[in-house]
């Protein structure tokens, strides 16, 4: 069973890495932010495996304090809805940009 | 095989936190580093899980992966919103040098060719070589755990970690406290509060959201609190765990917060260290020494000086979100 669960481990610790891409590529804000969310839900199903594996049940806590605390960056990316643009960004980043809000949108 | 599988995992891991650090430092991008940022800290929390400890794994949770990613999303959205006034209040003039806008400018510019590399490699290669060496020649110590085993019985706690913090090393845990302090003195004394703008969201998402969370949060900081005097826990992470409750409610808030009042907000501030400074006065005269307790008053005067420190954490980290001293306090 504990090798099952490390397997699983494992395997969810590469879905971040894969996940990794969004991040990096985007486009828009909200890919990269939504794809930072969903490795904090990772994060905490790692988290639980590795207390079950390593028999440390405190990291349970661990996994409350994320799954508790992975909100506060989303509200403070939420705030930011509807900002303008920095005058800096280079124009394709911008266009994209524009695309996933009218996606929000709908 | 499930040895083996440890050790992959860690690799993984490993590459993964390098990876991670590596994109967010060449980042041209400011929003993708700060996402990048908020990535590496909760690999970094999982590495300190494998590394065994625990406390520092729920330390980064809290202010890694939560605290400081809104911080550093703020601080960008603070960073536009000058940018945008600038240009808007002057259309004609060229933008300064030296201001907010210029500063977007040269970020979302491409970066200049590479004329530090050279220099740079060899200065890695040069301090990872002399790390390496230094841990090459570490004769096999047992470390200082057994002697912290051998005096748990007078420490009042009984989780090790709390016991070092808070009765061995308390003078160390309690530097700590005041660097806390003079952090928010520092950021107080560079100018007077400035607000973020109240920014309501539509919809019943976000007021829903705080409703239910607000009370978890401190209800979980509570317990983390309790928790530090036999398991993994304590001042700092609980203290951390409420002050991103009061963020989330500075960031969500749908109207504008009334402003603290002022000598309530500064006891509580100064709270943890002066409680503590004062216990340890005490026990100058009637316990061991400085900062030291009378064994049988261990747990109960640790309980206070950590309810205490936890107030003023957590108080303190949501002002220096806020970063400013509150307003109308300038007489």
């Amino acid at each position: 069973m504990i090798t099952f669960y490390l397997m699983a481990a494992l395997f969810l610790l590469a879905t971040i890495l894969l996940g990794l891409i969004r991040v990096l590529r985007g486009p828009g804000s909200g890919d990269r932010m939504l794809a930072a969310q969903l490795f904090g839900t990772t994060g905490v199903t790692i988290l639980l495996l590795l207390s079950m594996t390593l028999e440390t049940p405190a990291l349970v806590d661990v996994a409350l304090v994320f799954a508790l605390l992975a909100v506060v960056a989303a509200v403070a990316f939420v705030r930011q809805h509807g900002l303008p643009e920095p005058s800096g960004t280079p124009v394709h980043q911008r266009k994209n940009d524009q695309k996933t809000e009218s996606d929000d949108d709908r | 095989m499930s040895n083996l599988l440890l050790v992959i995992f860690d690799l993984v891991l490993l590459a993964g936190l390098l990876g991670v650090a590596w994109r967010c430092l060449a980042s041209t991008d400011l929003f993708r580093a700060v996402v990048l940022f908020i990535t590496f800290g909760l690999l970094l929390a999982l590495a300190w899980v494998r590394l065994e400890a625990p406390d520092i794994a729920l330390a980064e949770a809290a202010i890694g992966a939560g605290i400081t990613g809104a911080l550093l999303l703020v601080t960008l959205e603070r960073l536009r919103s000058i940018a945008v006034e600038r240009r808007r209040g002057r259309p004609d003039q060229p933008p300064d040098p030296a201001g907010a806008d210029a500063l977007l400018h040269a970020l979302h510019d491409p970066p200049p060719p590479r004329r530090t590399f050279v220099p740079a490699l060899s200065f890695a290669l040069v301090v990872g070589g002399l790390m390496v060496t230094a841990l090459w020649h570490q004769p096999d110590a047992v470390g200082l755990e057994p002697v912290v085993d051998e005096h748990m019985g007078v420490s009042g706690v009984d989780h090790p970690i709390t016991a070092v913090l808070l009765n061995f090393r308390a003078y160390d845990t309690f530097l700590e406290l005041a660097i806390v302090l003079i952090a928010l003195l520092g950021a107080w004394s560079l100018g007077r509060y400035d607000r973020l703008p109240a920014r309501p969201a539509p919809g019943p998402i976000l007021p829903g959201t705080l409703r239910l969370l607000v009370p978890v949060a401190i209800v979980t900081g509570v317990y983390i609190l309790w928790a530090g005097s036999h398991a993994p826990g304590g001042a700092f992470q609980a203290g951390a765990i409420l002050g991103a409750a009061g963020i989330l409610l500075v960031l969500a808030r749908p109207r504008d917060l009334p402003m603290a009042p002022s000598t309530p907000l500064r006891l509580g501030l100064t709270a943890g260290v002066g409680l503590f400074l004062a216990i340890g006065i005490v026990g100058l005269f009637i316990g061991p020494g400085l900062l030291g307790y009378p064994p049988e008053w261990a747990y109960p005067l640790i309980i206070v000086i950590e309810i205490a420190a936890t107030l003023s954490i957590a108080l303190t980290l949501v002002a220096l979100f806020i970063a400013g001293r509150p307003a109308g306090d300038d007489h």
